[in-house]
């Protein structure tokens, strides 16, 4: 199983072996407690065999696509390392899609193996008619698999009716249309959460790779930001399209959701940017990781801090 | 009632009982609780269609669930078959590629509609579901006119758009939120009104005068925004009233412009009387439009049958923006924003 490692900043590249020896420096210093196992069982795992994919980008806020010289620097860092790139792209507008296609234009003509994670069927579409040198991979925000830590525990348990449990265990991947568009399009890797309802299919079994990333899911995502909005006031808040500030690269809110009367009362939900993340506990990283190795999950995403 | 209220179109869900049965009403078949938000028999949805069209008025059905897994998909084909061949309907509203993809080989007689729940963002993904057959394309409600303007222009006139102009009320992309709304936790918008929350500060520097108080304000004004989008708050008193939404209909002029087909009214599970409403207020203005009025007038029109001036005039039910500069606009009222909508008119 490959590591690779999510660097949110195309900065941290220079960065990248402080990154890999003590990947704690550069979590959120409110998320260390969570982020501690994490960090510990990521390193365990590429003691001895460190990462050789680096992913470069964003896939849920366009604000956030990375000008055309940091990303070319970031890339270059990573190659003259022999680390390979990925870049991740979030849903974007036409106007998005113009900024990607000056990003794609330059990554095609570097002579590289590089792969694209499109998050947005535009996207796709543009890689395929445009740019057939880089390499599609989809993107987690297409697998549409329910991942609502607050009922999902629930649904996927052994009490649950079957038709629920049933509707949850292909975990977006295993979907007709998935199968469908890699015969298509020659797609080779899928990406995907850790779900809270941890698939019992065998990975190697599909035809195409899976890619998790770790530690974090996500649940939902929009164009109106909250925090983008704190410089501005009144109605023009939580526009889409507000000319942010990068505000979620400062501030954090922790939602946690009380009063229901299930066994998932409480559960916290950590909101960056225009995106809500969960955490899944301690036992699940545990599970899932032996589990991903045990069942053919081909690359893991390390992701140090929230992916903002 | 719709029908002889002026409705041009018809959209609406049909969940059958065997698939409540299965799936309880934890996995919907669209994108509406089975229980309130659809028809339950095929009975029904023919007796619907047949009375839209003795008066010439499509009827669309939702099968837009974000995604069919492979036990589910014969399931909903075999639904899909029926509503078109058994009941007549005109339209299948999808979102699932993989839906669409089984829907092509059918070759049905109706026309394939993408919902919203695709987020199709950008004209590159229209190209794309163009490709799977879909004539119609109903536009995610964050797009800006501008946006939607560049799509419609590229799209072309072979594909037609639907844009939303009464009631919707998500803050997220609704097509990439893999949250619940079922009622045991309630929908994740609306739980977000009453979380216990607090925002830190990344960097661990101290906090600056009145930084955490403006982060608070901020969240405060969040969940009031919520509360706005989802309906709890259009009104000057602060309760619900008929119809309560935010709206569009200051943008119809501008839809018409560009050559929008359809102004969507939503509110699947709303009362009959909220339906009604809904209907009448945007037919009344869309009736001024078509009567020539000019946009400033359609505008002032608009907002008046809205009766929520201090909402209204500072646009916090707007689902579009119309002025050119989004400052400018935030501090002026109505007329002055239909009289810059119609400057920069001129502009062109």
């Amino acid at each position: 199983m490959e590591w690779a490692v999510h660097l949110r900043n195309p900065g941290l590249a220079e960065h990248w072996d402080d990154l890999l020896a003590d990947p704690l420096q550069f979590c959120e210093l409110q998320l260390r407690d969570l982020q501690t196992s994490a960090a510990g069982l990521f390193q365990q795992a590429v003691r001895q065999d460190p990462p050789r994919r680096a992913y470069l980008g964003n896939e849920f806020c366009a604000s956030l696509l990375p000008s055309l010289d940091a990303l070319s620097s970031a890339c270059l860092i990573m190659w003259r390392r022999q680390v390979e790139v990925t870049f991740l792209t979030p849903p974007v507008t036409d106007d998005g899609l113009d900024a990607l296609r000056v990003l794609f234009t330059w990554l095609s003509r570097q002579g590289r193996h590089v792969e694209i994670v499109f998050n947005d069927w535009g996207t796709f579409e543009l890689l395929h008619r445009e740019f057939p040198s880089l390499h599609p991979v989809r993107g987690r925000l297409l697998n549409k698999a329910m991942r609502d830590p607050r009922v999902v525990p629930l649904y996927n348990s052994p009490n649950a009716p079957a038709g629920i449990r049933s509707s949850l265990q292909p975990a977006g991947l295993d979907t007709p249309f998935v199968r469908s568009i890699v015969n298509r399009y020659g797609l080779t890797v899928v990406e995907m959460d850790i779900l809270p309802q941890i698939p019992d299919f065998d990975f190697r079994q599909l035809p195409f790779q899976v890619s998790c990333y770790f530690p974090f899911g996500f649940v939902t995502t929009g164009r109106h930001c909250m925090v983008s909005s704190l410089h501005v006031e009144g109605s023009q808040r939580f526009r889409p399209g507000t000319h942010c500030r990068f505000e979620c690269r400062e501030y954090m809110t922790t939602h946690i959701f009380s009063g229901s009367t299930l066994p998932t009362d409480g559960t916290r939900f950590y909101q960056r940017g225009n995106t809500f993340f969960y955490f899944p506990e301690e036992r699940t990283l545990h599970n899932f990781l032996q589990y991903a190795e045990d069942k053919g999950v081909a690359r893991l995403v390390y992701e140090p801090s929230l992916p903002m | 009632m719709l029908l002889a209220n002026g409705a041009e179109e018809l959209y609406c869900g049909l969940v059958p009982e065997e698939w409540v049965t299965r799936y309880t009403g934890a996995v919907w078949l669209n994108r509406r609780s089975p229980a309130g938000g659809n028809l339950r028999t095929f009975r029904d949805l023919a007796r619907v269609i047949e009375q839209a069209h003795r008066v010439s008025v499509p009827v669309f059905i939702t099968l837009n669930a974000q995604t069919y897994t492979a036990e589910q998909l014969p399931v909903v084909l075999d639904l899909a078959r029926r509503y078109v061949q058994e009941a007549g309907a005109d339209a299948l509203i999808v979102s699932d590629p993989g839906l669409l993809l089984a829907l092509a080989e059918e070759n049905l007689t109706c026309d394939l509609h993408l919902s919203s729940v695709a987020a199709s963002l950008n004209s590159s993904a229209i190209q794309f579901f163009r490709s799977m057959g879909i004539r119609r394309v109903i536009l995610p409600r964050s797009l800006t006119l501008p946006e939607i303007a560049r799509l419609a222009s590229a799209a072309g006139p072979q594909m037609e758009m639907e844009v939303f102009i009464l009631n919707d009320g998500c803050i997220f992309e609704e097509g990439n939120c893999l949250t619940t709304h079922h009622h045991s936790v309630g929908a994740f918008c609306t739980g977000l009104m009453k979380t216990n929350s607090h925002t830190v500060k990344l960097s661990g520097r101290p906090w600056r005068a009145g930084e955490a108080e403006a982060a608070e304000r901020l969240l405060a004004d969040f969940r009031r925004r919520i509360g706005i989008l989802t309906n709890a708050a259009c009104s000057d008193s602060g309760r619900a009233t008929l119809p309560p939404g935010p709206c569009g209909l200051c943008a119809i002029p501008f839809f018409e412009r560009i050559g929008i087909a359809s102004l969507k009214i939503v509110g699947r599970e709303a009362s009959a009387m909220r339906k009604l409403l809904s209907l009448r207020l945007v037919r009344a203005v869309v009736a001024r439009q078509r009567a020539g009025a000019s946009e400033a007038n359609v505008q002032d029109y608009a907002q008046s049958v809205r009766l929520a001036p201090s909402r209204c005039v500072p646009g916090e039910m707007c689902y579009y923006e119309l002025g050119t500069n989004p400052v400018e606009s935030s501090q002026l009222g109505c007329n002055s924003r239909a009289t810059r909508w119609e400057q920069q008119k001129h502009n062109e």
